[in-house]
């Protein structure tokens, strides 16, 4: 005959329950303290509802086309240039961002830039006409005949 | 209509289902409540979306799809809890008394209110969700919840920016939502259904280990919970990390009760549905859902039938996903096998990942080796096979690390703080599955005592 033990008694329970008890509420004061310092310095980190609004015309100027291009002037291959790209394309969603300038079947294209530049002539090296700079940075192009 | 309303609509359709599945084998009193309420998040959550994928997969736009698919849900759930779900729920012994429980009760109720003030804090600072919440989950539902785009979600031009190749349950659960709203890319919509998968995980927790247990063992498993700092840290990430451990708990507790049952048929099929759910939420869903079935098959053999069954449909929509639309996934070479060089940097990161769930003195991993050795193990240890599950998808994720075919480093830090956190539930409890009860009484050993 097999003998089953399945509770715990006395003092042992007790400090089972008092120690996991009492260390819980530490951490949890402790978690709080470190959230409550963090978002108290962030707001919004990402930026998201910031990016939304500066493609915000894009999908009405592009025809809702499912697939449109997109270049930033950002150092390439770099991680900022790609936070970038991945922010853009949240908030151009569900049109598909092409990175691949050689895509001649992409017609829009959509330059991110993050400070003033000669957006026609950027346009112009890649083939693209400039069809609005539509501020913050954010330049609409369409592939020209020549390219 | 608001951000909630249609994730009540999914909560009240998964509370039939809940409802009809644990007919006649239900407790009475607070741990039916904590047990059903919770439960009946992933079963809605999952069911909608399975159902709102194949509606948009045949053709549907997103609004009709989404009509669709809840109320296909939930009166599908409502007939079934009109069969049989209305049934007395069977008496149950009464679980052992503990004087001393109002101990840990204070002590959840103080945490619950810290764990809410920083999920209130969290929505402010993360309104879009953390970095891959808006770069795969959420950028996934805005494709799921546009007007004939609904397969840019897969699209291949999205690798390096986005996971195309990643299953779409929790994304077809916000997109759903947005479908509903009309709100596409809101953030209250993922930031609510995140703060209720995390808050149902904490109560699933309690209510799990109470109705296997006693209420003192769930309510300490939940302590153990919120006192690891990557939970609070995701649960207002709005990634897939919360709701899949919320299927794998759900999954997993099922399969237990049923194991207690005689292996209950409908509690066996509520295993699998769930456990399918977590494959069509996340890759190592799909190794949990495997490791659980083999555990099944192994424990209660021709009985195992039903969670097979029930696995079925999920499984089906995740197969078909992968096979014809997902892009194809290169992540993986056998030829890393030769490369031992990679088991060490392995280790030292899940080394680096149980160290970084908490902080001493208060650390998870502290706590709960003060429960063992103070509450000690049950003799003999039974349901032993509730271990496969986990130990499989602990080996899963070894071995996607090991068989990477990229830059080690770089997954294992892309992985960071995830991993564990995915384990962390299923391992508190398993491991309180298997301690002794806190009891007032003398200790027991009786040998007939039944075995629950």
């Amino acid at each position: 005959m097999s003998t089953q033990t399945t509770t715990a008694t006395g003092a042992r329970a007790i400090a089972a329950v008092a120690i996991v008890s009492a260390l819980a509420v530490v951490a949890s004061i402790e978690y709080y303290g470190l959230f409550e310092k963090l978002t108290s310095k962030s707001g919004d980190a990402y930026r998201i509802r910031n990016v939304v609004e500066r493609f915000a015309q894009i999908p009405d100027r592009t025809g809702r086309a499912p697939r449109i291009g997109y270049f930033n002037d950002r150092t390439p291959g770099s991680v900022v240039q790609q936070s970038a790209a991945t922010s853009a394309q949240f908030a151009l969603a569900p049109q598909i961002l092409i990175l691949d300038d050689n895509r001649k079947d992409i017609e829009f294209w959509v330059g991110d830039f993050n400070a003033p530049r000669d957006f026609a002539g950027i346009g112009k090296v890649q083939g693209l006409d400039l069809v609005a700079d539509l501020g913050q940075g954010v330049v609409l192009y369409r592939r020209g005949a020549g390219k | 209509m608001t951000a909630a309303a249609p994730l009540l609509i999914a909560w009240a359709a998964g509370w039939f289902w809940v409802a009809a599945l644990t007919a006649g084998r239900r407790a009475h009193g607070p741990s039916r409540w904590l047990l059903e309420i919770p439960l009946a998040f992933p079963v809605g959550a999952g069911g909608g979306s399975c159902l709102y994928f194949a509606f948009l997969a045949a053709g549907l736009n997103p609004f009709p799809a989404a009509v669709l698919a809840d109320l296909i849900w939930l009166a599908a759930g409502v007939a079934l809890w009109w069969k049989r779900g209305r049934r007395c729920a069977a008496p149950v012994e009464k679980p052992p008394g503990f004087r001393f429980a109002w101990i840990a009760w204070i002590a959840l109720a103080v945490c619950g209110a810290f764990f809410l003030g920083a999920v209130y804090q969290g929505s402010t600072a993360l309104p879009q969700g953390d970095r891959d919440a808006w770069a795969i989950w959420n950028l996934r539902a805005k494709f799921l919840a546009s007007d004939g785009n609904w397969n840019g979600a897969a699209a291949p031009e999205l690798i390096g920016r986005s996971h195309p190749e990643y299953p779409l349950l929790w994304s077809g659960f916000v997109a759903k939502a947005w479908a509903w709203t009309g709100r596409a890319g809101a953030g209250t919509t993922p930031m609510t259904a995140g703060a209720a998968a995390a808050i149902s995980l904490i109560l699933l927790l309690l209510g799990a280990l109470w109705t296997v247990r006693d209420a003192v063992s769930g309510a300490l498993g939940a302590l153990v919970l919120m006192s690891t700092v990557t939970f609070w840290q995701y649960a207002m990430a709005q990634y897939a990390d919360i709701p899949l451990s919320l299927f794998m708990l759900g999954a997993l507790w099922s399969a237990v009760r049923a194991a207690g049952d005689e292996w209950d048929s409908p509690l066996l099929a509520l295993s699998g549905l769930l456990a399918s759910m977590a494959a069509w939420t996340k890759d190592e869903g799909l190794v949990f859902a495997a490791g659980l079935a083999l555990a099944i098959v192994i424990a209660a053999r021709k009985s195992a039938l039903p969670w097979l069954l029930a696995a079925l449909p999920a499984a089906l929509i995740v197969a078909l996903y992968k096979l014809l639309l997902a892009p194809p996934f290169k992540e993986w070479s056998l030829a890393r096998l030769a490369d031992v060089s990679r088991i060490p940097s392995i280790f030292t990161f899940f080394l680096d990942e149980f160290l970084s769930l908490g902080r001493f003195p208060s650390h998870p991993m502290l706590l709960l080796i003060v429960s063992a050795a103070l509450l000690g193990f049950r003799r003999p240890v039974a349901q032993l096979w509730a271990v496969i599950p986990v130990a499989t998808l602990a080996a899963g994720h070894f071995a996607a690390f090991y068989l990477s075919a990229s830059d080690l480093q770089g997954r294992l830090s892309n992985a960071a703080g995830r991993i564990v956190l995915q384990m962390m539930p299923l391992l508190i409890f398993t491991l309180f599955l298997f301690l002794k009860s806190p009891d007032s009484a003398p200790a027991t050993s009786n040998p007939k005592r039944k075995k629950r």
